[in-house]
């Protein structure tokens, strides 16, 4: 692609980025040389901030600008109930409920025995720390329903039990909104067993 | 096998997966029909897709893949067997792991191997209600071996092919198979064999799957056993394979 220089550089590290393909990236790039130069400006300074600014809270180990995180400097939230996510995302998704009121921990991953993620590259032992000193009560997983997903949450559930501590994990089945007929068996065996009383 | 045609139904178990883009999965299957073959599942990801559930590592398949320009793309899928249970325990889960990845590392792209589709889709059904598995994973490392062409000679030496039984035998996984008491002496490495480990390895051959499942070893024994099979396959394959290591660390120690 003959590209002016500085242009072929931009589309090259637009490719980069992950679901960006050369089409888009193509797309972007011209979408960037037609905004005004602050707007570029803006852009580009927010991705700077972001990489100096943003670091791992020291506690759950979620996104953060301070040592400490929001969630778990808040004195309103339940300290002894611990929800286990695998990425900040799932605990964004988590908050976005505005249900649960205790702490996060953000394991950083899931444990994946086929591409070879064992439990040592996870923040399992800063979990367990936790766990001892701020008396946790109750540990609840929220891993994804998928096969690295339940690994995590049955590797953790076997090393948490031990302390006495309850470990429950966050229900699996049927979408909202969704249709019997369009599940799958795995799901609708997962719906079934955790099917509650009216 | 004739070349596929452009749309061709499979029988298929998901060997692993990988995320594509914001909602694509690139799965490898295992096909009956045509071996290993990749394929992407667009918007697998989505919580409402179909093909969700149909794109988790050790799901049996019967699907529909449609050849595309890289890579071909699966169209429709329906879930003949999740094997729910392996998720439910940690060794399982192991195991089932370790047995997909010698099947994958072990052929090549689109190298037909019916017999060993039958084999794994067989033991990932028997380990679903195994509870001391062991056993059944040197039944299944026997047969694989077998379907690679890597069969061990374990009834005769494999220098001078002299009958082996009893005491001083080693089996030797680089050598591929069984040395008698004299060739052994003249050989490094190897493992030393307890009589009842000599028999053990003879009778695997002749065990029925189904038996390997509910039958276990003196520990010993196990322990030979295990290093003679897991070592003929690291050695066949030419691998470290990642699931060994996971398997040994959520071992009961």
């Amino acid at each position: 692609m003959h590209y002016a220089k500085p242009l072929a550089r931009l589309v090259g590290e637009l490719e980069k980025l992950p679901g960006i393909g050369p089409k888009s990236a193509q797309r972007l790039a011209f979408h960037l040389l037609r905004i005004p130069a602050d707007e570029a400006r803006q852009l580009a300074d927010a991705i700077l901030q972001v990489k100096e600014r943003i670091t791992a809270c020291q506690v759950c180990h979620n996104f953060t600008d301070q040592p400490v995180c929001d969630l778990c400097r808040d004195s309103r939230r339940d300290s002894a109930v611990l929800c286990v996510v695998a990425e900040p995302r799932d605990l964004l998704a988590m908050e976005r409920t505005n249900e649960f009121r205790g702490r996060y921990h953000v394991l950083g991953g899931v444990i994946s025995p086929l591409e070879g993620i064992g439990p040592e590259m996870l923040r399992i032992r800063e979990l367990v720390e936790r766990i001892h000193k701020d008396e946790v009560r109750e540990v609840i997983l929220a891993t994804n329903p998928t096969v690295e997903g339940d690994t995590t949450a049955l590797y953790l559930a076997r090393l948490i039990k031990p302390f006495g501590v309850r470990v429950s994990k966050i229900a699996f089945g049927l979408p909202v909104g969704g249709d019997l007929d369009y599940a799958d068996q795995a799901t609708l065996i997962q719906a079934l067993e955790g099917r509650r009383d009216l | 096998m004739t070349p596929p045609l452009r749309v061709y139904p499979v029988r298929a178990l998901v060997l692993r997966r990988h995320n594509l883009g914001e909602t694509d999965r690139i799965v490898r299957l295992f096909t009956r029909e045509h071996g290993k073959v990749d394929a992407i599942a667009k918007g697998a990801r989505g919580p409402r897709s179909r093909l969700s559930g149909a794109t988790e590592p050790f799901v049996r398949l019967r699907a529909q893949l449609s050849k595309g320009q890289n890579l071909e793309v699966l169209t429709q899928a329906v879930v003949e067997d999740s094997y729910p249970e392996l998720r439910k325990e940690l060794m399982r889960v192991g195991y089932a792991s370790y047995f997909l990845e010698v099947v994958d590392v072990g052929l090549e792209d689109r190298q037909e191997a019916p017999g060993l589709w039958d084999l794994l889709s067989e033991v990932l059904r028997l380990l679903e209600r195994a509870t001391a598995p062991e056993l059944l994973a040197r039944a299944f490392e026997w047969r694989a071996l077998v379907e690679f062409g890597y069969e061990p000679r374990l009834d005769e030496c494999v220098v001078d092919g002299a009958p082996v039984q009893g005491a001083g035998i080693v089996f030797h996984p680089q050598r591929g198979g069984m040395l008698c008491p004299r060739c052994a002496a003249s050989q490094r490495g190897g493992i030393r064999l307890l009589p009842d480990s000599v028999q053990a390895l003879q009778e695997l051959p002749g065990l029925p799957l189904a038996a390997a499942a509910r039958a276990s070893l003196p520990p010993a024994v196990a322990r030979q056993v295990t290093a003679c099979l897991v070592g003929s396959v690291r050695q066949h394959l030419g691998a470290d394979l990642r699931t060994l290591r996971f398997l040994d660390e959520v071992q009961p120690k």
